[in-house]
């Protein structure tokens, strides 16, 4: 039976072959093996000069300087060294964080530890199309804010924050501002001055990339400091210990770099693609686009079925490659904590199915992804005793 | 969630999706569950004497409802009200090998059978 269509690049997407390629190079014997700190023989220079170009990848990408790329396990590791980093570090200025309740779970939870420690969270919300507003974040800075942390576009709605009007709000009052951009690198321009940031992280399989690293931005102007997680050499500037994974860094690099060439026209496509599949979808009727319409990732398409619950929705839905906007491990189905917080009831957020289309995503793809949707839903819709006037 | 090949089958293609006219006559109808609990059943039975000679069903929830529903159907078929009464939730769980995660699924089916027998006996 043919594999189902893949629609779930936000999850995590197949590695570019021109990735792979360059990888694969730094596997055997033959190839660039060498540990990067090696410094006295040639297998680790030829290793160091690799990471040292990957390096510059990754920060040409977000035009920064490549000594503010630290290079860590993913973007998991990178919202966790930043928020427990700076927060130990600068903890005698004060304790207070401001962040919002649409953050991904490594931030959240880390801001969660964080309060058990002692420090005090604020949440902001979103309004309903999951937008944060600059001006509330502003409002809830204090003089102990010491951090800020907002997502740049969140996982599952796909919603873009004004991140450069956010951080200059943080900049005048003096407080750290991280951004979780493991949705937007690779997709949107990112200009960390511009965008006002000083903590940034990344992920490398959200852009056709390895899974198992990603990087966490790290201003030198003005510096930002933190206390490592990870202790036990001192490589990444102290910041982050352990033997680098050069062929994941190269892996990581040279999906940056085709991200890079690519950005603009790969986004228009992709935006097209998308548009195409709601056109398509739309004509069912009682559908509920998540998310804010215009400030929305290209590939992202967050929708919710009326009148079908949603574990029997994804599971006819078995000739695409989808998600859920429900956490379907347990007896009792928990809606997406993200829809909950735009206000969606708990039964549309179980009924709303998260497409994301990529790189590899052809129209073809989405002429079947309509057919199917269509089939499937009307065929739903008459087994189901809801929507009938 | 896997799922046994008969449960996927009585998914993909289930038996009996509809209502009856209301204008039938013979017919036990019932409602059960609620919206906010995520899954309603209309489920039918038409008899002819004592004898169940036809059953439909609409359903909103998870997959397992709308099989077990679908199996129901066809089970009551030609079964006596009394034979009728003696289905439960441990058959259908049996009959479809439903997840024990998903026993709630099963009561529900189990709860909206009785109801329309419960509702033709009225006749």
């Amino acid at each position: 039976m043919a594999k189902p269509i893949y629609l779930d690049y936000m999850a995590t997407t197949p590695v570019d072959p021109r990735v792979s390629e360059k990888m694969i190079a730094c596997l055997t014997m033959s190839g660039d093996f060498g540990n990067p700190a090696s410094t006295n023989h040639q297998y680790g220079w030829e290793a160091k000069e690799l990471v040292q170009i990957a390096r510059e990848q990754v920060a040409k990408l977000i035009a920064a300087d490549e000594r503010e790329i630290v290079f860590t396990s993913g973007a998991t590791e990178a919202n966790n060294l930043a928020l427990k980093g700076a927060a130990s570090f600068y903890h005698r200025k004060g304790r207070h964080i401001v962040t919002s309740a649409i953050e991904h779970k490594s931030v959240l939870d880390s801001l969660q530890y964080l309060a058990a420690k002692g420090y005090e969270i604020t949440t902001v919300y979103p309004n309903k199309n999951g937008v944060i507003s600059p001006l509330e974040i502003k409002n809830a800075i204090r003089s102990d804010t010491i951090l800020c942390s907002i997502m740049h576009a969140n996982n599952e709605i796909g919603t873009v924050q004004n991140i450069a009007e956010i951080g200059a709000f943080t900049k005048e009052q003096g407080v750290i501002f991280h951004v979780d951009a493991a949705q937007s690198l690779g997709k949107l321009a990112i200009d960390v001055t511009k965008l006002n940031v000083d903590l940034m992280s990344f992920s490398a399989h959200k852009l056709y990339g390895p899974k198992g690293i990603g990087a966490l931005y790290v201003r030198r102007k003005p510096r930002i400091r933190l206390e490592p997680l990870i202790h036990g050499g001192g490589h990444e500037f102290g910041l982050r210990s352990g033997t680098l994974a050069t062929h994941q860094i190269v892996g990581f690099g040279e999906a940056c770099r085709v991200a890079q060439e690519s950005l603009l026209e790969e986004s228009n496509r992709i935006h097209a693609l998308r548009m195409m599949l709601w056109e398509g979808i739309a004509p069912l009727g009682a559908l509920h686009l998540n998310g804010d319409e215009i400030e929305r990732l290209p590939g992202n398409l967050n929708v919710a079925f009326e009148y079908i619950e949603g574990e029997s929705l994804m599971l006819a839905l078995h000739e695409i490659a989808v998600s859920s906007g429900a956490a379907c491990n347990s007896a009792t189905i928990e809606p997406s904590y993200v829809l909950s917080a735009i206000g969606l009831s708990n039964e549309l957020a179980n009924s709303s199915i998260r497409f994301s289309i990529g790189r590899f995503t052809s129209e073809e793809d989405i002429k079947r992804t309509i057919a199917h949707v269509c089939h499937v839903v009307t065929r739903m819709r008459e087994i189901s005793p809801l929507g009938r006037t | 969630m896997k799922y046994s090949a008969t449960l996927l089958e009585h998914f993909y293609s289930p038996k009996n999706v509809g209502v009856f006219a209301d204008s039938e006559e013979r017919v036990g109808r019932a409602e059960v569950g609620s919206f906010e609990n995520g899954a309603i059943i209309q489920f039918q039975i038409k008899a002819a004497d004592d004898i169940i000679i036809a059953a439909k069903f609409r359903a909103y929830g998870a997959s397992p409802i709308i099989a077990a529903c679908s199996y129901a159907t066809m089970w009551l078929q030609n079964k006596s009200l009394s034979q009728a009464e003696l289905l439960t939730n441990l058959d259908l769980m049996a009959a479809l090998d439903i997840p024990e995660l998903q026993m709630h699924c099963s009561l529900l089916v189990e709860d909206a059978v009785r109801k329309a027998i419960s509702n033709l006996k009225r006749y």
